[in-house]
């Protein structure tokens, strides 16, 4: 089942689109949308190390689950201000 | 005593305008009307800037916004929160971000305008792209390295955290 992540700044410039969908078997947790999302594009790695996620707008941690019904971003480190 | 409490937030495209947010920060309560400008710096060592253009993460960054003015009208005695980030094009010397507090008192304003910059720039996803002089570009992605002072060249901001470009 295809999941879609929001993707900003650098992430969205390194991949070329401002989202992505993955396939991913769900529920499944933000640490495996992680995984698959790296193995799909390994550009990403470095920036996913050090960024944080957000579902339905509100920041989770890597332990967070996924079911397909939420809307993902991918959240690189900020720099508003 | 009128204890009313308010907030305005709000993301743009053009250049903020300091006098319609200072006009809605008047109080008869408040005695302290204080406004912070974040603005394009063009220099940071031997970096320069020619403009920052900025994005956001708009739906959350509003709500994120929001939670910042309602935490810091619970946690101060203030009665308006106003914050306003610009997107896109901001050039050297101009505004990108704007935060006015109003309170009876001067002390909380300043401890709760001091709070909501330090604060935002942790928190809100919006993120800045540096276009240089040289005519390369780079997203702004800090990471915190290390406390210790660093020198002027490693681009250190005034907060202490080194400021890695991500290549893009």
């Amino acid at each position: 089942m295809p999941l879609k992540v929001l993707l900003f700044a650098a992430a969205r410039q390194r991949v070329g689109a401002g989202s992505v969908e993955l396939d991913i078997e769900l529920p499944s947790t933000i640490s495996d949308v992680c995984e698959v999302l790296v193995a799909r594009y390994p550009e990403l790695e470095g920036l996913v190390a050090t960024s944080r996620w957000a579902i339905d707008q509100s920041f989770v941690d890597n332990s967070a689950k996924v079911h397909g019904n939420e809307e993902i971003a991918l959240i690189p480190p900020v720099s508003g201000g | 005593m009128n204890d009313l409490k308010q907030f305005a937030i709000e993301l743009v495209r053009d250049p903020i305008d300091t006098d319609r947010l200072l006009a809605r920060a008047r109080r008869p309560n408040c005695g302290a009307v204080l406004l912070f400008l974040g603005t394009t710096r063009e220099w940071t060592g031997t970096n320069q800037t020619e403009f920052l253009e900025y994005e956001a993460y708009e739906s959350m960054a509003l709500s994120e916004m929001q939670k910042l003015a309602e935490e810091a009208l619970g946690r101060w005695s203030i009665q308006f929160v106003s914050i306003v980030h610009r997107l896109g094009r901001v050039d050297p010397g101009e505004a990108s971000v704007a935060i006015v507090v109003s309170s009876a008192h001067r002390g909380a304003a300043f401890q709760a305008g001091k709070w909501l910059i330090d604060t935002l720039k942790e928190l809100v996803p919006i993120w800045k792209k540096d276009h240089t002089a040289s005519g390369s570009s780079d997203w702004l992605h800090p990471t915190i390295v290390s406390p210790k002072p660093l020198t002027l060249e490693t681009g250190m901001d005034d907060s202490g955290r080194v400021i890695s470009a991500e290549e893009s």
